[in-house]
């Protein structure tokens, strides 16, 4: 039974704390006794009792880029990376190929557990939101340096955003002592989405001219309307039409969490578990394309007249909006795409000291697969748990560099109360939460109710 | 609890506290940048004339007397008359013009007006000379008219001969007070430029009804015989043409670079002059602002303006002459700062080799492509943002 308790607040782990968040979340909560939604990050764990959980809110920040690859202090003030007193070296090759911010909130709306002999099932309703941007470095190159080169490639460059529904129903087996196995089946219902992908932008440059080579797709969800073309067949952004907007689910899917738990020695947890393999087929109702080549090659036979007049950089500003103007996006057929979301493979293990056993060191990994950008850390962690409190705090390295967290549950009669937050190192920006350095940071809080 | 805990790792690094503002000065393109300029013109005469129609004096002048043909040549127009008497003046000069009777006028001649020889001080030349003779008869009946029209060239005399009637004004409609038939076109090989000096009527003799004052149309109004010449020439320039050079400053330039902290510029230009005149322009210099300048320091010596000799070839329409061009503008030290004006000394002659050419609305100089690159950055400064 104590094994089992510890088994099921072993692995509570990761997921833990954060009802809602992304896989590698709550890995603190693998060394807190008292937490209660262990099977979020490996569906083998299994509580004593039921539980019951509701409004629990997790939010994750995973970015290659900080405030300071941008901002830079100089003498007393802050100056820009294109300021001419930062160096092209110090600005680009801080910057990775792709700079990318991604986001997720994971809200809780109600979770529920409840054991029958060996088995343990959980039925949960969540809301999922994510969002990000990938933007070449190439950019920043051509912005800093010049025309150094005469030809760039920034395909990928890409813009995201989604939302959607989960309803789960989770299921475990405590098939011996020693070992545990368990699946949470999740259908996907998905509400808006956007997806701009630049799947192609080719950029040329020489004094004859600039050109560009485009092939982008823009997908947007029309369950908050229909954006009408224009006579021209361009997307206007600003006539909408709620009349012929999508009144159903914008997309639906599946999607799986698989683990196993095993115990081979007294004190030792080992755990593995794969979360979120699936995707959602999305219908995108506003769907839009920009592509074919256009080239800027300067003014035209300037007359006497419009020099005489100073109009040359009125052509000029002329040239320059037609050639925004090829960039529009061009209506197209409504799409129905299937779409990945992002899985995460955990790791973990822990060892409680046979000498005093609130005390317990362990290891965690942590791998993301996301699109454009995955992500991966280990740490190493120290816990203790006393009869009403549990603290841990974890320290290791990521894509990003060193990471470090921290974790607190809390016992108040039969509500269990967990926080945590795991971040790298760098620091902020004064007041604010927006971080400095790359970093992968985490907040979880949580509140369960033993049944 | 949980108020610490967020507020673990939500520590700020004082170095980037953005209360203390963020410089919003930018400096883009560090290494280069080139910039497609495009096409410019092309500049000709034609519009050129047409702008110094709106200029008074000389341009009134000039855009009045040149004009264009349908084939788009410049062309000088000039008409006057050579000699007119009114029918009342000639029966007095007849004496007794109780019967038919012939009127010998005699010699008339007179000069081509003064903007024909006004090219010549400019230089310029005339070709395609031509020359109408035109004459009206006032009267009812058909009057015929002999003489022998020439034109005098420092060269050369040109001769015709005419006899014939001119129609009588019964014979058509009155649109006009006077009708102009055409008695002679006299036209001047294209080898001589020479202006024509005088159109000349010899031999002018009349044969005339009797009291032919009783014979005037009551309808048109006019007593008059007259006989008028009509001049056209095409303008050239030939081998030696030269303007007098302009060496001073070159109005209109005004480029305020300065607050963008621009080191290096260098321009390329594909130049494509269809005219037949060459143009080196010498000693190219950027000025001082207008306030710090005077007589004896005009020149910015931080501005390095290379090469400082520029020669443009002449051509034609058919074949055009193809120039290119690259000049550099550098500081000195540091920035180039705003450019407030150019001088130079900028000759204009003929292109050896060409000859006399007719000049043409269509000639003119068209820069093909032009191209900047800006070496060093661009800096856009905080308050331009």
């Amino acid at each position: 039974m104590r094994l089992n308790r510890h088994i099921i607040i072993a692995v509570a782990a990761l997921a833990a704390a954060t009802a809602a968040l992304p896989a590698q979340t709550f890995h603190q909560g693998l060394f807190l006794d008292g937490y209660r939604l262990g099977y979020r990050y490996n569906p083998a764990i299994q509580n004593e009792n039921g539980v019951v959980g509701v409004g629990q809110w997790g939010n994750q920040n995973l970015n290659n880029v900080g405030a300071a690859n941008f901002l830079y202090p100089r003498d007393g003030k802050l100056v820009t990376a294109l300021h001419s007193s930062v160096s092209a070296e110090e600005f680009l090759l801080g910057l990775p190929d792709y700079c990318s911010y991604t986001g997720g909130i994971d809200f809780n709306l109600f979770s529920y557990g409840w054991r029958k002999d060996a088995a343990y099932h959980t039925v949960e309703a969540n809301v999922r939101a994510a969002y990000g941007a990938f933007i070449p470095e190439t950019i920043f190159e051509i912005l800093k340096l010049g025309t150094s080169n005469t030809n760039y490639d920034m395909g990928k460059m890409r813009l995201f955003g989604n939302a959607y529904a989960e309803l789960v129903y989770g299921y475990s087996l405590k098939v011996s002592d020693a070992f545990s196995f368990g699946a949470r089946a999740k259908l996907l219902i998905g509400v808006e989405a956007l997806n701009y992908n630049f799947s192609r932008m080719d950029l040329t440059f020489s004094e004859e001219g600039y050109n560009v080579d485009l092939q982008a797709d823009l997908n947007l969800t029309s369950r908050w309307s229909k954006i009408m073309p224009d006579a021209d067949g361009y997307l206007n952004f600003l006539d909408l039409s709620l009349k012929d907007r999508w009144k159903l689910p914008s997309g639906g899917g599946l999607a799986v969490d698989l683990g196993i738990l095993a115990t081979p020695v007294e004190g030792l947890t080992l755990s593995a578990s794969l979360l979120d393999l699936g995707g959602i087929v999305w219908y995108y109702g506003n769907a839009g394309v920009s592509e074919g080549s256009t080239s800027f090659t300067g003014v035209t036979d300037l007359t006497l007249e419009q020099i005489q007049k100073g109009d040359i950089l009125g052509e000029f500003n002329e040239l320059g909006k037609s050639f925004f103007e090829s960039l529009r996006i061009k209506s197209a057929k409504s799409r129905v795409s299937p779409e990945m979301i992002p899985f995460t493979v955990n790791t973990a293990a822990k060892y409680e000291m046979p000498f005093y056993r609130a005390l317990s060191i362990g290891a965690t990994g942590n791998f993301i697969f996301r699109k454009g950008m995955s992500y991966m850390e280990g740490r190493g962690v120290l816990a203790w748990n006393g009869k009403y409190l549990g603290i841990c705090a974890d320290g290791g390295y990521g894509s990003f560099g060193p990471v470090y967290g921290l974790g607190l549950n809390a016992s108040i009669w039969k509500f269990r109360i967990t926080a945590a937050m795991s971040n790298g190192f760098g620091g902020n920006i004064p007041y604010t939460n927006t971080p400095l350095k790359p970093n992968n940071k985490v907040i979880t809080l949580g509140l369960t109710y033993d049944l | 609890m949980l108020a610490a805990l967020l507020c673990i790792g939500c520590t700020g690094n004082m170095d980037y506290d953005l209360s203390k503002g963020i410089s919003k000065e930018v400096t883009l393109f560090e290494n280069e940048i080139s910039v497609p300029v495009g096409s410019i013109g092309p500049l000709t005469i034609g519009s050129i004339l047409s702008s110094l129609g709106s200029v008074q004096g000389i341009g009134t002048l000039v855009s009045t007397y040149i004009k264009q043909d349908a084939e788009g040549s410049l062309i000088l127009r000039d008409s006057s008359d050579i000699f007119r008497i009114n029918v009342y003046e000639l029966e007095k000069k007849a004496g007794d013009v109780s019967a038919p009777f012939t009127w010998n006028a005699g010699f008339q001649t007179t000069s081509i007006g003064g903007m024909a020889g006004a090219l010549g001080f400019l230089g310029l030349k005339t070709v395609n000379q031509q020359v109408k003779i035109t004459a009206s008869n006032p009267l009812y009946n058909d009057v015929t008219f002999r003489c022998k029209p020439s034109v005098t060239c420092r060269a050369a005399d040109f001769t015709t001969s005419y006899s014939g009637p001119i129609e009588g004004m019964s014979e058509r409609q009155l649109k006009f007070r006077t009708y102009n038939e055409q008695i002679a076109e006299i036209k001047i090989p294209s080898n001589i430029s020479d202006v024509i000096s005088s159109i000349t009527l010899e031999d002018l003799a009349f044969d005339l009804p009797a009291n032919p004052s009783t014979k005037t149309d009551p309808r048109s109004n006019n007593l008059f015989f007259h006989f008028s010449y009509n001049y056209t020439c095409t303008v050239a320039v030939g081998e030696t043409f030269k303007l007098v050079p302009i060496d001073g400053p070159i109005k209109g330039v005004n480029l305020p670079i300065g607050p963008y902290k621009v080191k290096k510029c260098r321009v390329n230009v594909e130049l494509q002059n269809t005219l037949p005149l060459a143009v080196t322009i010498e000693n190219l210099k950027a000025l001082l602002p207008e306030e710090i300048r005077d007589e004896e320091i005009m020149v910015d010596e931080n501005i390095l303006i290379s090469p400082e000799t520029i020669s443009i070839e002449g051509g034609s329409l058919e074949n055009p002459a193809t120039t290119n061009l690259t000049l550099e503008l550098e500081a000195a030290d540091g920035t180039l700062p705003d450019i407030s004006g150019l001088r130079a000394k900028v000759t204009v002659a003929s292109q050896p080799g060409l000859g006399t050419v007719g000049l043409s609305a269509r000639q003119g100089l068209y820069v093909k492509s032009a191209s900047a690159v800006i070496s060093g950055g661009i800096t856009i400064p905080e308050q331009q943002q």
